[in-house]
C-alpha cells in the first residue's frame, strides 16, 4: 500500500519493485488499488464560489462571525468572576483617620514627656506635653506586608512648636529627618524680618523612628499642638492581596484560552480586549496597594514651627504664663534701655566730649579770670 | 509563507489563488451546505493570515495549511454536533463527468467509519503523506497506515456491493 501511495524508503520501494516483477497477483493489488484511487476521483465537487475571496488585514477586516460557544462561554464566565469580586470587595478606605485626635488647644507649657506609642485606633488627650494613651497596647508594628499576621498601620502626626530660636530651626528639622533615615516631602519658610517666619513641613519618618523624631523635635521650642493618629488597613491590604490573585488567576485563564482554543477572529478579538482590561485592573491594584505600602513603612508628621514673640498665642494664658512673659518683657525692655543708652554714648559720646572739653576749657579760663576779678574787686 | 510573515499582500493573494480550490474542495466534500464550505475556507485563510508570525515552517505550507482547515473544521464540528456524525449527506451539487458515479463513490465513502474515512480523504483528496496525517490527526503513522489499509477494504467492498458479482474481483499473492 506505500507503494501505492509513494510512501516508503527507496530501498523499501526497489524491494517490492523487484517482487512486483515476478508477482502477477501483486500486481493485480497494485493495480486495484490504483483504480479504487481513480475511482474515488470520480467524485468531484463544484468549483468555489466567486465570492470566497482573499480576507483583508486585520484593520480593515469587517466579519460577522458567530461566536464559538466554548470561548463566549469562557468570557463570560471571567467576567462574572470580576464583577463578582468587584462588587464583594468595595473600597473599604475611611477618609478621616479612625483614631480620634484632640488639638491640645494653646495650652502651652514648656515641660513636655516623653510620649508612649499608641495602639491603632486610640487616641491622644491631655494637655500638651502631658500625652497619655487611652489604653495599653502592645507597640504597634508597622510592616509593609498586609495580613493577618501582623496589623499594618499607617501612623500620621501633627506637631505645632513655637521655637525660640528660628535660625537654626530649618537645620535642626533637616538633620532631625536625616539622622532617622526619613525624607522631607514638603518643606517652606514664609516670613521676613517684618512678619513672624513660620516653617511648615511634611516629614516622611519610617515607623519605628517616629517616636524618636518627635522627642528630639519638640525641644526645638514651646510645643502647642501634639497629636498622632494610627489607621490600621491591614483589611484592606489583605483585599487589595485578594483581589490582585484574582485578577492575576484570571488573566491566566483568559492567555490559556486564547493559545489553546480555536475559533474566530471576533472571539479572539474578545478576549483579546478582556485580557487588556483585566491587565489594567490588575496594575490599578498594584499601584494601589504599593502606595499604601508606601505609606504603612513611613509615617508622615506635619510640622509647623512658628517664630517665638511674634507669634500670638490664641485663647487665654496662665498667670505664670503672664508672669514670664511680663519678666521676658520686663527684661527685654531692660536690655533695650541698656542697648539705647550705650547706643546713645557710642553715637554722641565723642561729640559730647568734645563739648566738654571745649566748654571745660572755656570754663576754666574764663572762669579763672572772673575769680581774679571778683577776689581783686573785694581786696579793694 | 516568509513573505507574508512580512506582510506581503501580494505573497499571501498568491497563495490563496494556489490553494483555494483545495481548501473549498476539503470542505466541500465534508459539509452539507455550500455557504457553510465557503464560510469555512474563508475562516481558514483567514487564520493562515493571522498565524503568519507564528509560522515556523518546519512542514510543507500544504500540511500546515490543511491542518488549518482541518481544525477549523472541527471547530465547526463542535458547534454543530449533529452535522458531525454526517458530513457526506443528500449533496446535489455533486459534479463530474458522471455524477451517478460521484454520487455513487460518495455514498460509499459514507459508509466508512469516521476516522477511516477521513483518513482515507485526506491521503487520496488532500493528498496528504502519512506523517503529514498523523500530525494532523494527532495519531501514531502505523495507525494511519491501518486506517488507510482498512477504510480501502471496506471502501472497495461498498462499491462492489453496488456492482454486478461477476465484474468483482479477488487476489491472491502466491
Amino acid at each position: 500500500m506505500e507503494y501505492v501511495d509513494g510512501e516508503g524508503t527507496a530501498s523499501s520501494r526497489a524491494a517490492i519493485e523487484a517482487h512486483l516483477a515476478t508477482c502477477a497477483a501483486c500486481q493485480a493489488l497494485v493495480a486495484d488499488q490504483q483504480r479504487l484511487a481513480g475511482t474515488m476521483h470520480a467524485w468531484s465537487v463544484a468549483s468555489s464560489p466567486a465570492s470566497l475571496q482573499p480576507p483583508q488585514p486585520r484593520a480593515t477586516r469587517v466579519w460577522s462571525w458567530r461566536p464559538t460557544r466554548t470561548l463566549a462561554a469562557g468570557v463570560a464566565a471571567a467576567a462574572v468572576v470580576l464583577v463578582a469580586i468587584a462588587v464583594q470587595q468595595r473600597p473599604r478606605f475611611a477618609a478621616e483617620s479612625k483614631a480620634e485626635t484632640i488639638a491640645l488647644g494653646g495650652r502651652a507649657t514648656f515641660a513636655s514627656t516623653p510620649q508612649r506609642a499608641l495602639a491603632p485606633g486610640s487616641r491622644a488627650t491631655g494637655a500638651v506635653g502631658d500625652i497619655s494613651q487611652d489604653r495599653a497596647g502592645a507597640a504597634e508594628s508597622v510592616v509593609p506586608q498586609a495580613g493577618p499576621r501582623t496589623p499594618s498601620v499607617i501612623r500620621t502626626a501633627t506637631l505645632q512648636i513655637v521655637a525660640k530660636d528660628f535660625s537654626t530651626v530649618r537645620e535642626s528639622v533637616e538633620t532631625i529627618v536625616t539622622s532617622a533615615a526619613g525624607f522631607l516631602d514638603r518643606l517652606t519658610v514664609t516670613g521676613d524680618g517684618t512678619r513672624a517666619r513660620v516653617l511648615r513641613g511634611s516629614l516622611r519618618i519610617p515607623g519605628d523612628q517616629l517616636n524618636a523624631v518627635l522627642a528630639k523635635l519638640r525641644p526645638l521650642g514651646q510645643v502647642l499642638e501634639d497629636t498622632q493618629a494610627a489607621q490600621d488597613v491591614t483589611d484592606q491590604l489583605v483585599d487589595l492581596d485578594a483581589r490582585l490573585a484574582s485578577a492575576r488567576a484570571t488573566e491566566r485563564r483568559l492567555i490559556d484560552l486564547l493559545q489553546n482554543r480555536t475559533g474566530r477572529l471576533s472571539d479572539v478579538l474578545e478576549v483579546e480586549r478582556e485580557v487588556t482590561r483585566v491587565r489594567l485592573d490588575i496594575e490599578r491594584l498594584d499601584a494601589e496597594k504599593a502606595n499604601m505600602t508606601r505609606r504603612v513603612a513611613y509615617a508622615t508628621v506635619d510640622l509647623t514651627i512658628s517664630e517665638e514673640r511674634k507669634e500670638t498665642i490664641a485663647g487665654p494664658l496662665s498667670l505664670t504664663t503672664r508672669l514670664k512673659v511680663a519678666a521676658l518683657d520686663g527684661v527685654e525692655a531692660a536690655l533695650d534701655t541698656v542697648a539705647a543708652i550705650t547706643l546713645f554714648v557710642l553715637r554722641a559720646g565723642p561729640s559730647l566730649l568734645l563739648w566738654g572739653a571745649v566748654l571745660g576749657s572755656a570754663w576754666m579760663v574764663f572762669g579763672r579770670r572772673f575769680r581774679d576779678s571778683r577776689k581783686s574787686t573785694a581786696s579793694e | 509563507m516568509a513573505d507574508v510573515r512580512k506582510g506581503s499582500r501580494m505573497a499571501f493573494e498568491a497563495l490563496f489563488a494556489r490553494y483555494r480550490e483545495p481548501v473549498w474542495r476539503f470542505f466541500r466534500r465534508r459539509t452539507t451546505d455550500p455557504g457553510r464550505a465557503e464560510e469555512l475556507a474563508q475562516d481558514t485563510f483567514v487564520a493562515v493570515l493571522d498565524g503568519a508570525r507564528r509560522y515556523e515552517g518546519r512542514g510543507s505550507f500544504r500540511s500546515y495549511l490543511f491542518g488549518a482547515a482541518y481544525n477549523v473544521l472541527l471547530a465547526d464540528r463542535r458547534r454543530a454536533a449533529q452535522r458531525a456524525t454526517l458530513p457526506l449527506d443528500r449533496d446535489p451539487a455533486v459534479e463530474g463527468a458522471d455524477p451517478d458515479a460521484a454520487i455513487w463513490v460518495r455514498d460509499a465513502i459514507a459508509t466508512l467509519d469516521e476516522g477511516d474515512r477521513e483518513v482515507l480523504m485526506l491521503r487520496e483528496y488532500e493528498q496528504l503523506s502519512y506523517q503529514e496525517i498523523a500530525d494532523l490527526r494527532r495519531i501514531p503513522v502505523n495507525t494511519v497506515r491501518s486506517q488507510l489499509f482498512r477504510a480501502r477494504l471496506a471502501l472497495k467492498a461498498a462499491l462492489e456491493s453496488r456492482t454486478p458479482e461477476t465484474t468483482r474481483t479477488k487476489h491472491a499473492c502466491r
